[in-house]
């Protein structure tokens, strides 16, 4: 079933028809949600709230195959709700997580990069890297990688041309494959 | 080509996206430029790092997808998508609360069945062993279940319109029309039902589409797998298990949803119509939208209701909703209306209603119902088995109840017991209970009289 008729039936009343929504968009949101805050514990907690808002909202959706750009909406805002409330708080840095810097967001300059580099510090650097690019080159990365999206699923998602998205995948794999370069010399 | 298109087109390659007319271009291009051939040897090895680096945010993924239907279905049923959280008042909540005790739709052994059964499987002829019996008729896809007035069909390859057989089966393909005056009902396969108002035209394309010609069809749509749709001019208006109203009006087709949900399809895309919304489809779009007393704007279909002489759990929901809006100013001389156009299948819903503990704080709304009976009454739509029912209502505290209830009596019986209407008003209690004594020795008497036929005045 498409995404459409999906929606519609659990407009209807057939829970299990936004059970297959969730399965085939969680992903998808999860990536949206971590290229948002670059934090990829609290990118989950996003994706949860952004899936629960749009179960309750899903009424609201006028266009049922438009449902994927419409989720990406929700999870936008839900990000910007989070990333507002946190800019208010103040955040003593014990409670920073090790992937980031005394801000918070930016990882910073040289962490991980002086050790010796086991899979996991692989792993880390390059996500930290990603995590650093500018937020609508990240993006593209993300929902790449996080579930092997096709160009047509991304432009629909976000709204812009395939030909985008294969622009900004290709400007976000040479920032990486430079800054990887540098951060390794 | 440039190095920077080219490392477009490199990216394409590494995504499975490159197109067929460009790959030659990139590896003409490959072959003669050593800095595009490292650049697609760095790509390729960040590719696979990359995946490696991803494969534990992709798990993280399907474990939080499952997560998130765990805490979907530990909502549980009033989680259900599409619900209405029905703000009752207490009155109506009374009410839902006593069709829920007396389940008036519930057949019992003084009601007799007013329209032709729905035809299923055919029995074998007499003689014919049962164990080579082929005699199987199939499901039709749709039968006229109830017909008021002059229906006429034309079946698929036929040129002359003739009289629909009440109860006859309909095949796909055919095309069904009504009179100026008549209505009628169909139930299809599904255990749909399709109801058509007066100067309508409808084609049974399949058991789960239509083609609206001319005129109005109300469709309860029974859940299946597959959609519903009717056509109009220029869009199709489908639904998985829902109620919606679709009415030619000269260029435009008015929709309007009683529950569920509608997805309009044209040319210009699709817009999903939502439970309590009236929508203007014009040249294959929704041209316009608002919120709508969707009971009364389907009111139309009570004629067809009140026919079925006994009551369902779809009388019920409209007369819930009838009855809430009683004591709203400007719709309670519409709604009082439609109460008394679905008849002698609302009398016992209304009788139990009054009864109801939780109606007590609704005075009015306790009163109106009370005067509704008695107004059937006066109609001869009085059901045999409700008059013990409004017997009970003799001693309820409210003096205008006692009154309303004295006067169905009258008008169904024909009889006081030697006690005028106007008296159960009084706070002659003493007289009261001798009266009401009475009629149930009376009742005692006549019961199974009462109970057999239906009450004309």
């Amino acid at each position: 079933m498409s995404d459409g008729e999906l929606v519609l039936a659990a407009l209807n009343g057939q829970g299990s028809a936004y059970e297959e929504l969730v399965h085939r968009w969680t992903a998808r949101v999860l990536a949206v949600c971590h290229a948002k805050v670059r934090r990829a514990d609290v990118a989950e907690d996003l994706a949860q709230e952004t899936l629960m808002r749009g179960f309750v909202a899903l009424k609201a959706l006028s266009d049922p195959e438009k449902f994927g750009a419409w989720l990406h909406g929700i999870a936008i805002r839900t990000c910007l709700d989070w990333l507002k409330a946190r800019a208010r708080k103040q955040v003593p840095f014990s409670s920073l997580g090790g992937e980031t810097g005394p801000d918070g967001l930016f990882p910073a300059p040289g962490d991980g990069a002086a050790a010796a580099l086991e899979k996991d510090d692989e792993r880390r650097e390059i996500l930290s890297e990603v995590e650093r690019l500018p937020e609508d080159l990240r993006k593209v990365i993300m929902l790449f990688y996080y579930e092997d999206s096709s160009y047509r699923e991304m432009a629909h998602v976000l709204g812009v041309s395939p030909a985008t998205i294969n622009a900004r995948l290709t400007k976000a794999r040479d920032l990486l494959r430079r800054r990887m370069s540098a951060a390794r010399r | 080509m440039s190095c920077e298109e080219v490392s477009n087109l490199i990216s394409a390659e590494l995504d499975g996206e490159l197109l067929p007319e460009d790959r030659p271009a990139l590896e003409a291009h490959l072959a003669v430029c050593v800095a595009c051939r490292s650049v697609l040897e760095a790509f390729r090895l960040q590719d696979g790092e990359l995946r490696r680096s991803f494969a534990p945010r992709r798990r993280a993924a399907q474990d939080l997808a499952r997560s998130v239907v765990a805490r979907l279905r530990s909502r549980g049923p009033g989680g259900r998508l599409g619900t209405v959280v029905l703000q009752l008042s207490t009155a109506a909540a009374g009410f839902a609360l006593a069709l829920l005790l007396f389940r008036p739709w519930e057949r019992g052994p003084d009601r007799t069945p007013h329209s032709p059964p729905i035809v299923a499987v055919k029995e074998a002829p007499a003689g014919t062993p049962k164990a080579h019996s082929t005699v199987s008729a199939p499901i039709p896809m749709a039968t006229l279940t109830l017909a008021m007035g002059m229906i006429e069909v034309l079946p698929p390859g036929e040129r002359e319109w003739k009289a629909a057989p009440a109860g006859g089966p309909i095949d796909a393909g055919t095309r069904v029309r009504t009179g100026p005056e008549a209505l009628c009902e169909f139930r299809t396969a599904d255990g749909s039902a399709v109801r058509l108002n007066v100067a309508t035209e409808v084609a049974f394309l399949s058991e789960r589409r239509l083609d609206l010609a001319r005129g109005q069809v109300l469709s309860t749509v029974a859940h299946a797998p597959t959609r519903f749709e009717v056509t109009v001019p220029e869009a199709t208006v489908a639904a998985l298990g829902t109620e919606f109203d679709l009415q030619l009006r000269g260029d435009e087709t008015q929709l309007i949803v009683v529950e569920g949900s509608t997805l309009v399809s044209g040319k210009t895309g699709n817009e999903i119509v939502h439970r309590g919304q009236r929508a203007t489809i014009g040249r294959g779009a929704v041209k316009k939208r608002d919120e709508y007393d969707i009971i009364l704007a389907t009111s139309w279909v009570h004629k067809i209701l009140a026919r079925k002489r006994e009551s369902s759990p779809e009388v019920a929901k409209r007369l819930e909703h009838l009855l809430a809006a009683i004591g709203k100013a400007k719709m309670e001389e519409l709604s009082e209306r439609e109460v008394l156009e679905l008849g002698e299948s609302c009398v016992k819903p209304l009788v139990s209603f009054v009864r109801s503990g939780l109606s007590r704080t609704d005075k009015n709304r306790r009163e109106k119902a009370a005067a509704l009976v008695a107004t059937l009454a006066g109609r001869g739509e009085v059901p045999g088995s409700a008059i013990e029912d409004i017997i009970q209502l003799l001693v309820d505290e409210d003096r205008n109840v006692r009154f309303h209830a004295a006067v169905a009596l009258e008008r169904s019986t024909r009889e006081t017991q030697g006690h005028a209407a106007e008296k159960w008003r009084t706070d002659e209690r003493a007289e009261q209970d001798e009266a009401y004594r009475k009629w149930i020795s009376w009742w005692a008497l006549h019961r199974a009289e009462y109970e057999r036929t239906r009450l004309k005045t």
